[in-house]
């Protein structure tokens, strides 16, 4: 036993070595972070190119363009002649012209903008040097300038006005006690997109390395010193410890960037999921149950498979997906039958139960029961799975077929080596 | 030394319609170089994988007597396997290599490194022990190879085809790194194709034919046994005189008589009592230029065991002769 444990130590050791290449994580680390300050400054840059000037002729006192945008007015106090030259010249990008009441008629009738009211009563003309791609932003504002001017001239007192177009504020209050907050949908999603990423980046390690190891035949050499199912285990704790530590990588990097964003940006779009971190042991015992249950999956169908790149039964790998965005697809209803039973059953609880834990209600009987059958499940995939790479791993050039493959995870292969 | 180390008793294993190994039996004794020999498809890995415990046979036993030996099969730290299918991780290096096989056969890393490095110098791989396997020539994949199989000095090594894929060079540090594991008291079993090779080599041969024992002994008795003789050939300085042809046809104590050429000719006999007799019929009917005569070599006790009709290369020759003729 002592023996058994040494060697799947050794072998999940040198596993995560051939896997998680620290230089290469570095590396990727400081080339996504670089990467992320040369999209940040650009935009910064874009940002500052995309800024307009107009000067804005015959508005109201009130008439203002709001500061977080891209279009400002310029103070500068000149005629309108003036303006035009500068338009011209290309020192302002617009000259908004508004004209209402006696003053409108300035603007002969061939000439007036369409769509801005009849004559003697409210016009905008704009004067630019090319095609105002920032029009959108400005006309919200010409918008509620004409607005005022019509409601001023009804009679309503200014006060009244004032009221009527001040913004509206939407005061948004989330109950976390009865409902499901952003937070929670975000920490859902985090959580599966997380788990759905280690399970994919230890599927293609497994795959490449059982199918490679037939091709380069190492096999038999390293069966002779150890049992399959000792390789196995150390292999999926090596790729599975590797795969776990490339997301973390992952996550430091989130977490850089972020730290990047505070230091920069004017606001930090801080995660509120950060609150739920009371399921956090939860989330780690479904999180590597998942990934191991899955990999022992994996593992053994990568054993039946001579070449990934021509053997159908590749497609057979793709499983475990199913139950995973089966659980995305059911987070509207958290606690819905479908999702208690996707939450009890081994290889959807992986998702569905931490999905349930922070957007449902969960009694702690389901959770152990939930965890119980995870339990349950590695322990038998990992024999089945034993046997079927026992059956499989020698085998180069040729696929079992279907009917060793199930007389060998039912343990009932005579032909299958390492039965003992 | 000399003591049993491996009983293997009427063992056989099918796979569905075919018998792979029917009812083999021999032993191993420490220290000796054993030779399982037998045409491709004989059986010889099946026979070692049941040995070293990576198959059930269907019938009969195979007992290890060896310390921390079991009923299903060795210590794998007491064996050095090297199979015939063979590879390595051509990604790696080749010192990380050599070390994870140390630690899988039950060395410790500090172990396993100076073993390391010490089969590397024996085999003049120590300037690569920091390469990437893959950028080795494929000699020197071999020799870690073989390094990788050996290097925890197990009580025996199993060697499936050493020689196949190696060229001479290669070959001979192969016999050397045998040698030098008999040296040091290692126990080898080997399967082989390149019998002059097994010649030079082995203690004891077990020639294996579909599956069942054809012959086995040490290599001196098998060249003594019922498949083995001398050979002997003439050149005469003219044509071969026809009565001998026909005096030595209808001799029962030469069980082949060929003629090579017009001026030479090919005996071959059970006993070498009677090399003076035939020598002095063969001055007096003909001037004699040229006599050899030997025992047979392994190869050719082989094909004779294994299809007593087979042509061997001599007996290809002398039918080209007689075709000509």
């Amino acid at each position: 036993m002592n023996r058994s444990l040494s060697l799947i130590r050794i072998i999940a050791c040198w596993e995560f070595h051939r896997y998680f290449k620290l230089k290469d994580q570095v590396i990727g680390l400081v080339s996504m972070l670089l990467g992320g300050v040369v999209m940040f400054t650009a935009a910064r840059i874009a940002q500052s190119s995309d800024a307009v000037e107009i000067a804005v002729i015959g508005a109201s006192t009130s008439f203002s363009i709001p500061e977080n945008g891209d279009i400002s007015v310029s103070k500068e106090q000149t005629s309108e002649q003036e303006w035009q030259k500068k338009v011209a010249n290309k020192d302002i990008d617009g000259l908004l012209v508004i004209r209402s009441g006696a003053d409108s008629n300035a603007l002969p009738d061939s000439e007036a903008a369409p769509g801005n009211g009849q004559k003697n009563q409210w016009t905008a003309r704009l004067y630019v040097h090319r095609d105002p791609a920032w029009l959108d932003q400005l006309m919200p504002v010409i918008q509620a300038e004409r607005t005022r001017w019509e409601m001023e001239q009804e009679g309503l007192s200014a006060e009244t006005l004032a009221r009527v177009m001040a913004p509206v504020v939407v005061d948004v209050v989330t109950n976390v006690e009865s409902g499901v907050s952003k937070a929670d949908t975000l920490t859902a999603y985090a959580f599966l997109g997380a788990t759905l990423m280690t399970s994919w980046i230890a599927l293609a390690w497994i795959l490449t390395g059982i199918t490679g190891e037939k091709h380069q035949r190492v096999t038999e050499q390293i069966v002779s010193a150890v049992r399959p199912q000792v390789w196995i285990d150390g292999k999926l704790l090596g790729i599975t410890a590797a795969a776990v530590c490339s997301l973390a990588f992952l996550f430091v990097s989130g977490i850089v960037a972020l730290i990047f964003l505070a230091l920069t940006a004017e606001k930090l779009p801080l995660p509120g999921s950060l609150q739920r971190l009371e399921f956090l042991p939860l989330f780690v015992v479904f999180y590597l149950g998942g990934i191991l249950f899955w990999n022992y999956f994996y593992a053994a169908n990568a054993a039946i498979i001579n070449d990934p790149n021509t053997s159908s039964r590749s497609s057979l790998l793709f499983i475990p997906m199913f139950p995973m965005f089966a659980c995305a697809l059911a987070t509207n209803q958290p606690d819905g039958p479908f999702m208690k039973f996707l939450s009890l059953l081994p290889g959807s609880s992986v998702t569905a139960m931490p999905i349930r834990l922070v957007m449902g209600e969960v009694s702690p009987v389901e959770v152990l029961i939930s965890i119980l059958l995870l339990a349950a499940g590695i322990l038998l995939l990992r024999l089945a799975a034993g046997r079927i790479f026992a059956a499989g791993v020698l085998l180069q050039g040729k696929e079992p077929s279907w009917t060793d493959i199930i007389r060998s995870a039912l343990g009932n292969n005579r032909e299958s080596p390492f039965l003992q | 030394m000399n003591e049993l180390l491996v009983q293997v008793q009427d063992v056989g294993k099918s796979f569905r319609l075919v018998q792979a190994v029917d009812g083999v039996s021999f032993e191993v004794r420490s220290g000796e170089i054993f030779a399982l020999l037998g045409p491709n498809g004989a059986g010889k890995s099946t026979l070692v994988r049941m040995m070293i415990g990576m198959m059930r046979p269907d019938h009969g036993a195979i007992r290890w007597h060896h310390p921390g030996a079991t009923v299903n099969g060795p210590d794998p730290r007491y064996v050095g396997y090297l199979p015939e299918d063979r590879g390595l991780y051509r990604d790696q290096k080749v010192a990380h290599i050599l070390e994870y096989f140390g630690r899988l056969r039950g060395l410790s890393g500090k172990e396993s490194r100076a073993a390391a490095e010490e089969w590397a110098a024996r085999l003049e791989v120590s300037q690569h022990l920091n390469s990437k396997l893959e950028t080795l020539s494929k000699g020197n994949q071999q020799k870690v190879q073989v390094a990788a199989a050996v290097l925890h000095r197990p009580g025996i090594a199993i060697l499936d085809e050493p020689f196949s894929g190696l060229d001479p060079l290669n070959q001979e540090m192969m016999l050397n790194v045998i040698r030098f594991l008999r040296d040091e008291g290692t126990t080898v079993l080997l399967s082989a194709h390149q019998l002059e090779l097994v010649e030079r080599l082995a203690d004891r041969v077990f020639l294996l034919a579909n599956g069942r024992r054809v012959l086995e002994g040490t290599v001196a008795d098998v060249k003594c046994g019922v498949h083995s003789g001398y050979s002997l050939r003439m050149t005469f300085s003219k044509s071969v005189p026809e009565e001998l042809l026909h005096a030595w046809s209808d001799d029962d104590r030469l069980f082949d008589v060929d003629r090579i050429s017009d001026f030479s000719i090919s005996l071959t006999l059970n006993e070498s009592s009677i090399v003076p007799e035939l020598l002095q019929r063969a001055r007096s009917a003909g001037e004699l230029t040229e006599f050899r005569g030997g025992s047979l070599s392994l190869h050719e006790i082989y094909l004779r065991a294994l299809n007593p009709n087979v042509k061997t290369p001599d007996t290809m020759n002398k039918s080209l002769v007689r075709t000509a003729t």
